[in-house]
C-alpha cells in the first residue's frame, strides 16, 4: 500500500474506529471519481466520515440537510439583484449555493422532494449547474456523499432505481464492535480536526493514475460475465447497466491502486463488487431494518451473483 | 436460456410495436401461413368438397384484409356458429365421401376457422403443425415428382414463416438463410435414414375412399373407353430385363377385366362369375394361370410393373403373365378367368413383378358354367343383329369360320374408327352394325361378342390396354388413351382372342392410337392444347418430364425392402445378419452423433495458453487433495482458503504459481515471455505434485 494512502487511512481510522474496510471503500470511491451513498441509522458517523475525508485531502466541505421543503435553489444558489444606491452598475449576480463545494454531504437525501433530489443528481452527473441559462461549473474534484436513513420511511421519497444507479457505491457503516466502541468512548480529543495528508494536486494525480492501472482482457471478460449473468438470469429484477460495468472496472482499478498493484485482478473486482452492485440490483426501497445488523437482501443478491461466475472461466 | 429467449422476444415484440406497428413480424408470418394454406387447399381439390375450399379461401381473404388493416378480426361467436354449421355439413356429406376424405375435410375446415381467429403464439404453432398434416394428406394421392417438389416448396415456405415469427427483428432474407441452413443440415440425415432404415410395411390400412376411380371401369358401355382416350395420364410403367424382351407392339395386350354380362347396352363383370370365383377359392382349387409355369415352357420373361393408383383391386398384365408373388408386397391373385386381383385396392403407386409367358392359351377353366354364362343375350333387343348372326351361322360350318366372317364383315363394309361416334340410344348394336358403321374399339368388341353369342358361340368382352410407348431401351409406358377392348371366343375348348378393331384400323396395334385416328382424319386431342402438344419443343419437354417421373417412381417410390436388399448387397457383398446389424447400428449412430452435434453444442473451451492450463491442472490437484472446491473464488482467495490444508512447501509453490498466473493473465506486460512463464509454471507444478504425493504417502 502506498505510504500516503496508508497514512490517510490510519488517520481516518482514528476517527471512525473498527471500520477499515468501509473507509477503504470510501477512499476507493473518491479515487475512482464517483459519488458515495451511505445508508445508515442516525449517529453512526456518516457526518464524521465525510468531514474527515475532506480534512485529510484538504478539500472544501459543505453540508446540506435535506428536508421536504428544501428547494433546488436553496441547494444550487440563486441570481440576486444588486441594488445598492451608490453602485452604478446595478445587475444580477449569482450567489453560489452550498453545492459549490468539493465535498458535499447531502444528509438524508430521501427526505427531499423528487424535484430537489433530481437537481442534485443532475449536478452529480454533469458536474455543472445551469441556472437562468448560465452554466456554472462545479469545483473539481467534486465528491458527493449522500446519506439515507433506512428506518422510519414515513414522509420520505425513496430514490428511484435510475437515480440510485448514479451513485458509484453504497456502503453502510453499522454499529461498531465492542472494542472499537470502547476505544471511541475513551478518546479525549475526538473533535480535533485532522491534518491534511494529501493535497488537492496529488489527489488529482492519483485519480489519473487509477485510470492508467492496467485491466487485461481476462479481467474485462470477468466483469462482462458478471453483468451478463445478471441480465440473462431471471433471478435479478434489476440487471446491471453498462454504467454499472464501467463502475466495476473503475472500482477494481482504484482498489488495485490502493493495494499498490500495477494491474487489477478479479480479487479487486470482488472486493468492491457488493458495494458497487448491491444498490443497483435491489429493486425495492431499502426498508429492511437488517441493514445495519448484517447483510441486507440486496447484499445477498450481489453475493449470489458473484458466486455464480468463475473468474477463471473468463 | 429460456428466460433469456422470452425476454428477448418480449423486447423484440415491444420494439416491433414501437417502430413498425403496421407491418409487424407477427402479422406477416400469419399471412405467410394463410398463403401456404391456400396453396395446400388448391392441391387437395380431389379430396376436398367445394364448400370447404370456398370456406378456406374466405379465411385467406379475411387474413389478407387483417394484414392490410382494413378489417377487424370477426367475433369468436360468429366463428363458433360457423363451426357448428360446418360440423353438420361434414357429418351430412361424410357418409358419401368416405372416412378418409371426410377426415381431410375436417382438418381443412378446422384450419380455416382457426386461421380466421389466429392471434396467439399457441394458435400459430397449432396451425403450423396442422399444415404439416395437410401436406401429409396431399402425399396420399399425389406421388409424382412435381407434386413432391411443390409440397417441399410449401414446407419450406411454412418453415420460413415459423422462423420469421420467432426470429429477432431482421429482414426476411436472414430468416430464409437460417431456414436454408437448417434444411441443408437435415437433408443428409433424411437421405441416410431413407436408405438404410428397414422398410416396414404400413402399420395401418388406408380406408377405401369412394371418390372417382381412375382408369378402367368394371362396366363398359361402348363410348366409355373413347372418353378415357382423351386422358394422357399414366396407367403403368413396365420394365423389362432388356430391349429384346419387350414384346412386339401387336402382342402388347395388357389384359385387365373380363366382361361376361350384357344387358343390351352395357357390359359388366358378371355377378355369377364373382360368386363362382368365391366358391372355387373356398374349395381351394388352384387357378390354371398359376400352373402355367410348371409346364416346361422356356422363353419366359420376368418384368416389373409400377402401377399408378386406381383405387381398385384389379390388375393388368401382359397376356398371359404369372404373378411373381414372392417379390410382391401386395399379392396379385390369379382368378379362374385368367385375370388378376390385388389383395388390397391400389391407393398409391405400387410395383408388381410378373413372369410373361407368350403363346400360352386360355383354357375353359370353369367348364360348362363358363360356356353357359357366355352364351346369354337379351332376347328383346337388337333383333336385326340376331337375324344376321343366325344367317351367318347357316353359311359357316365351324365357329372359327363364323368368327372370321364377322371380322371380314368389319373390314369389307366400310367401317371407320372414330373417337366421337354418334349416340346410339336404341338397339345400339343394330344401329352400329348396319347404320352408323363408325365407332371406337368398344363398339366393335361389343358388336362382335353379341353376334357370336347370337350365333351360339360362347364369347366375352375383355378390357385392358393395348400398346405402350417405349420410354427407354427396356421400359414401356402405358397411358390411359391406350385403353382397349377386344373379344374372346370359346372355340375348341380354348378362349381365342379376336380384335375386330384391327380389321378397321390395323395401325392401332402397330403404331398406336394417334396414328390410327390420323388415318381417319381425327386427332386425339383437339383445340389449342392439341396444337401445342404437337410442337417439337413440347414433345421434347414432355418426353423429358416422362423420363424424370419414371426415374422418380422407380428409385424413390419403388424403393422397397427388395431394392434396399439389392443396394446393400451391392455395397456389402453377401448379406449376413451380422453385417446388416452392423450397418444399421453404424448408420444409426452416425445419425445420432450428427444430431448430437446439432442439438447439444458442446461447450467449447477457449484455446488457452499452456501456462494457464498447467495452473488449472495444479488447482485440480489441490482441489482433489484438500477436498475444497474453488467455485467462484479468484486465485488469491483460493490460496487463502486452502491455507490450512496445505504444507509449507506446497503452499509456497502454489503461491508462486498464483502470483505468476496473475501477472501473466492480468498484468499489462505486452512482451510476456511465454516460454519462460510456461517452464516456470511446469517447475512449480512438479513440486506441487511431488509434495502432495509425499503428503499422501
Amino acid at each position: 500500500m502506498r505510504s500516503d494512502i496508508e497514512k490517510s487511512l490510519h488517520a481516518l481510522g482514528n476517527k471512525i474506529l473498527g471500520k477499515e474496510h468501509q473507509l477503504k471503500l470510501a477512499l476507493t470511491c473518491l479515487l475512482a471519481n464517483g459519488h458515495l451513498l451511505i445508508e445508515d441509522l442516525p449517529g453512526m458517523g456518516k457526518t464524521t466520515l465525510s468531514h474527515a475525508l475532506s480534512q485529510v485531502f484538504g478539500l472544501q466541505y459543505s453540508r446540506i440537510q435535506f428536508t421536504s421543503d428544501l428547494l433546488p435553489s436553496d441547494m444550487l444558489g440563486v441570481n440576486i439583484f444588486h441594488s445598492s444606491e451608490t453602485d452604478t452598475n446595478k445587475q444580477f449576480s449569482f450567489r453560489h449555493g452550498p453545492i459549490f463545494s468539493q465535498v458535499v454531504l447531502a444528509d438524508e437525501l430521501n427526505r427531499a422532494s423528487p424535484k430537489t433530489q433530481s437537481a442534485l443528481l443532475e449536478a452529480m452527473e454533469e458536474r455543472q449547474v445551469s441556472i437562468d441559462g448560465t452554466t456554472h461549473s462545479l469545483p473539481s474534484p467534486f465528491f458527493v456523499i449522500a446519506t439515507q436513513n433506512p428506518s422510519s420511511q414515513s414522509g420520505t421519497y425513496p430514490l428511484p432505481e435510475s437515480q440510485l444507479d448514479r451513485f458509484f457505491m453504497r456502503i453502510s457503516l453499522g454499529y461498531p464492535q465492542w472494542d472499537a466502541e470502547k476505544a471511541m468512548l475513551k478518546q479525549t480529543n475526538s473533535t480535533a480536526p485532522l491534518e491534511q495528508i494529501i493535497d488537492e494536486a496529488s489527489l488529482k494525480a492519483m485519480q489519473q493514475e487509477v485510470s492508467n492501472i492496467h485491466a487485461s482482457d481476462a479481467l474485462i471478460h470477468y466483469i462482462l460475465m458478471l453483468v451478463n449473468e445478471s441480465r440473462n438470469n431471471g433471478d435479478y429484477p434489476n440487471p446491471l447497466s453498462p454504467r454499472a460495468s464501467r463502475a466495476l472496472l473503475q472500482g477494481a482499478k482504484a482498489w488495485a491502486f490502493i493495494s499498490n498493484k500495477a494491474f487489477a485482478t478479479p480479487e479487486d473486482v470482488q472486493a468492491v463488487f457488493t458495494a458497487i452492485t448491491a444498490h443497483r440490483l435491489s429493486a425495492t426501497p431499502h426498508s429492511e431494518s437488517a441493514t445495519y445488523k448484517g447483510h441486507s437482501p440486496s447484499d445477498e443478491l450481489s453475493r449470489r451473483l458473484l458466486e455464480s461466475v468463475d473468474p477463471l472461466a473468463a | 436460456m429460456k428466460a433469456f429467449l422470452t425476454r428477448q422476444n418480449a423486447v423484440v415484440n415491444s420494439l416491433d410495436m414501437a417502430i413498425t406497428p403496421s407491418t409487424s413480424h407477427k402479422s406477416t408470418s400469419y399471412l405467410m401461413l394463410a398463403v401456404a394454406y391456400g396453396v395446400l387447399l388448391l392441391t387437395l381439390t380431389d379430396e376436398l368438397m367445394v364448400w370447404v375450399i370456398v370456406l378456406g379461401m374466405c379465411a385467406l381473404v379475411v387474413r389478407v384484409l387483417v394484414y392490410l388493416k382494413s378489417s377487424q378480426l370477426p367475433h369468436p361467436r360468429t366463428i363458433n356458429l360457423l363451426a357448428v354449421l360446418s360440423l353438420f355439413a361434414l357429418t351430412w356429406f361424410g357418409f358419401s365421401i368416405g372416412l378418409l376424405n371426410s377426415m381431410i375435410n375436417l382438418l381443412a375446415v378446422a384450419f380455416a376457422l382457426k386461421l380466421i381467429l389466429l392471434n396467439s403464439k399457441r394458435d400459430f404453432h397449432l396451425l403450423f403443425c396442422t399444415s404439416l398434416f395437410l401436406i401429409g394428406c396431399g402425399f396420399i394421392s399425389a406421388l409424382s415428382m412435381i407434386a413432391w417438389l411443390g409440397y417441399i416448396g410449401v414446407l419450406l415456405f411454412l418453415l420460413l414463416a415459423l422462423a420469421y415469427y420467432h426470429g429477432p427483428v431482421t429482414p426476411l432474407r436472414s430468416s430464409a438463410k437460417f431456414v436454408a441452413t437448417l434444411v441443408l443440415q437435415a437433408i443428409p440425415i433424411a437421405a441416410l435414414l431413407f436408405l438404410v432404415m428397414p422398410q416396414l410395411p404400413p402399420l395401418w390400412q388406408m380406408p377405401t375412399s369412394k371418390s372417382q376411380q381412375t382408369g378402367l371401369s368394371d362396366t363398359v358401355t361402348p363410348g366409355d373407353i373413347a372418353s378415357l382416350a382423351k386422358s394422357s395420364d399414366l396407367a403403368f410403367t413396365a420394365t423389362f430385363p432388356s430391349n429384346d424382351d419387350i414384346p412386339l407392339p401387336q402382342q402388347r395386350y395388357w389384359r385387365a377385366l373380363v366382361m361376361e354380362d350384357f344387358d343390351g347396352k352395357t357390359w359388366s363383370i358378371s355377378d355369377r362369375r364373382k360368386q363362382a370365383e368365391r366358391q372355387l377359392s373356398l374349395l381351394q382349387k388352384t387357378p390354371p394361370l398359376t400352373q402355367l409355369l410348371s409346364a416346361d415352357i422356356n422363353d419366359v420373361t420376368d418384368y416389373e410393373m409400377i402401377v399408378e393408383p386406381t383405387k381398385q383391386n384389379w390388375l393388368f398384365a401382359l397376356e398371359l403373365s404369372v404373378p411373381n408373388n414372392e417379390k410382391n408386397n401386395i399379392l396379385a391373385n390369379a382368378q379362374f378367368d385368367y385375370t388378376l386381383r390385388a389383395s388390397t385396392p391400389l391407393m398409391s403407386k405400387k410395383s408388381f413383378y410378373f413372369t410373361y409367358v407368350p403363346n400360352a392359351s386360355i383354357d375353359n377353366a370353369a367348364g360348362d358354367f363358363e360356356r353357359q354364362l357366355n352364351s346369354l343375350i337379351p332376347t328383346t333387343t337388337n333383333d336385326e343383329t340376331r337375324q344376321w348372326a343366325l344367317a351367318l351361322k347357316r353359311q359357316h360350318a365351324t365357329p372359327e369360320l363364323l368368327a372370321n366372317a364377322i371380322m371380314n364383315y368389319f373390314r369389307q363394309q366400310g367401317f371407320s374408327y372414330t373417337l366421337e361416334p354418334n349416340a346410339m340410344p336404341v338397339d345400339p348394336i343394330d344401329t352400329f352394325l348396319f347404320e352408323e358403321k363408325a365407332g371406337f374399339c368398344a363398339h366393335y368388341a361389343s358388336a362382335m361378342t353379341f353376334a357370336l353369342r347370337a350365333a351360339g358361340v360362347p364369347a366375352r368382352m375383355v378390357t385392358g390396354y393395348q400398346g405402350g410407348e417405349q420410354l427407354d431401351d427396356n421400359v414401356l409406358q402405358v397411358r390411359q388413351y391406350d385403353a382397349h377392348a377386344w373379344v374372346e371366343a370359346l372355340i375348341n375348348g380354348q378362349w381365342q382372342r379376336y380384335d375386330p378393331t384391327s380389321m378397321v384400323a390395323p395401325s392401332r396395334l402397330n403404331f398406336g392410337l394417334e396414328q390410327a385416328l390420323a388415318e381417319f382424319g381425327e386427332k386425339r386431342t383437339s383445340g389449342l392444347l392439341g396444337d401445342i402438344s404437337e410442337g417439337a419443343l413440347f414433345m421434347t419437354l414432355q418426353n423429358w418430364m416422362r423420363q424424370m417421373d419414371y426415374q422418380w417412381s422407380k428409385w424413390i417410390l419403388g424403393f422397397d425392402a427388395n431394392k434396399q436388399k439389392d443396394l446393400l448387397e451391392d455395397l456389402l457383398g453377401q448379406i449376413t445378419t451380422k453385417k446388416i446389424t452392423a450397418v444399421f447400428l453404424a448408420s444409426l449412430s452416425v445419425v445420432g452423433v450428427i444430431l448430437l452435434v446439432y442439438f447439444f453444442p458442446i461447450k467449447r473451451q477457449p484455446n488457452r495458453p499452456k501456462y494457464q492450463r498447467i495452473y488449472r491442472n495444479a488447482l485440480g490437484l489441490v482441489e482433489k487433495h484438500t477436498g475444497v472446491k474453488r467455485h467462484h473464488l479468484s486465485p488469491h482467495q483460493y490460496l487463502k482458503h486452502v491455507d490450512n490444508y496445505l504444507e509449507g512447501s506446497t503452499k509456497a509453490s502454489l503461491h508462486a504459481m498464483t502470483v505468476l498466473f496473475n501477472e501473466s493473465v492480468y498484468g499489462g506486460d505486452d512482451n510476456l515471455d511465454k516460454p519462460l512463464v510456461t517452464s516456470k509454471m511446469k517447475q512449480h507444478f512438479n513440486s506441487v505434485k511431488q509434495s502432495l504425493r509425499k503428503q499422501n504417502a
